[in-house]
């Protein structure tokens, strides 16, 4: 019943499967941690991506520019800037959040909005660009976007 | 064992060394597809450094000074920008003033370009004039010229008299 090799046969067969399952775990494993790794790393590229648009936005913003000109932050603009408003900059209804970090002038300030809890993963773009006061006060200052994940 | 026993796990252990290899060479293929793209952060720093600055030359300075000639203070109010100083300096440079003429307002404006800067750079301010008005240059910054290996912005500004100056960020990793 247990032909030529008796169960001995079946025994000595373990030691190739062992190998083979083993070789086959390998493989498959490396696979599946490239894979994860790939569109982890792809999504965090999308996610920074879409902080650099919306921090060239936000500075390009012709309510929030003084006299149209990107990058020079107008001061009454920025106090009366709003969740909404700095919402609908991403257009994506990711969780937004800005800090303008004024860097000279006297008393700088610092300002700072969030549309929503931030969670766990997230992107920041970070520039220079001015704040402006008076024609005889413009501070230069730190703008951070960081975006939500989803 | 008999032969065929010995050459099943000969097989097995030649798919297991198949198998080793194909996984290393998955595992190698991506982290390199993953390592970040040094042109792209390049580009990125290059912008950074334009930002950096358009922002600074536009700052205001509280009441900027310098020594003149006969060691004489001479305040130029307020709402003078970094870009109108660092210009009036190096005009003033190649007339005879020295750069220790003006180590206050210079300390001061660096000081704002490295609060500015967010880490891991670091600033350096250069400018320059050559024409008929003669020749100067001015550094802001450590040492005495920014690394070879820097992002730099740069503006060129025609003077009434004919000459050429010119302001430059640099940035660099540090």
């Amino acid at each position: 019943m247990w032909g030529e090799r008796a169960a001995a046969g079946f025994f000595e067969d373990v030691h190739v499967l062992i190998v083979v399952v083993l070789g086959m775990s390998i493989v498959l494993g490396s696979l599946a941690a490239a894979f994860t790794a790939h569109a982890s790393a792809r999504d965090a590229a999308a996610l920074r991506g879409e902080t650099a648009r919306v921090l060239r936005a936000f500075l390009a913003d012709p309510e929030i520019v003084h006299g149209g000109e990107p990058g020079l932050l107008d001061l009454a603009s920025i106090e009366g800037l709003n969740s909404t408003h700095l919402a609908g900059l991403t257009g994506t209804g990711r969780p937004v959040q800005l800090i303008i970090s004024e860097r000279s002038g006297e008393s700088p300030r610092t300002f700072a909005l969030e549309t929503a809890d931030m969670g766990p993963r997230r992107a920041s773009a970070s520039t220079a660009a001015s704040v402006w006061h008076s024609d005889l006060d413009v501070r230069a200052a730190r703008v951070t976007i960081t975006l939500g994940g989803q | 064992m008999n032969n065929a026993g010995q050459s099943a796990l000969f097989d097995a252990f030649l798919f297991f060394v198949i198998a080793l290899v194909a996984s290393a060479t998955v595992l190698g293929y991506t982290s390199l597809s993953l390592a970040e793209d040094e042109g792209a952060a390049r580009a990125e720093a290059l912008a950074y450094a334009e930002d950096v600055r358009v922002a600074l030359l536009r700052t205001t300075l509280d009441d900027p000074w310098y020594l003149d000639g006969a060691g004489e203070r001479v305040s130029l109010g307020d709402g003078v920008t970094v870009e109108r100083f660092l210009l009036d300096e190096i005009q003033l440079l190649a007339r005879g003033l020295t750069p220790g003429n003006f180590a206050e307002a210079n300390a001061l404006i660096l000081g704002r370009a490295n609060s500015l800067v967010r880490p891991p750079f670091e600033v350096g301010i250069e400018g320059s004039l050559s024409g008929s008005a003669g020749m100067a240059t001015v550094w802001l910054g450590s040492g005495t010229a920014p690394p070879s290996d820097r992002f730099t912005s740069s503006w060129t500004y025609e003077t009434v008299d004919g000459s050429t100056a010119t302001i430059e960020v640099h940035l660099w990793w540090t």
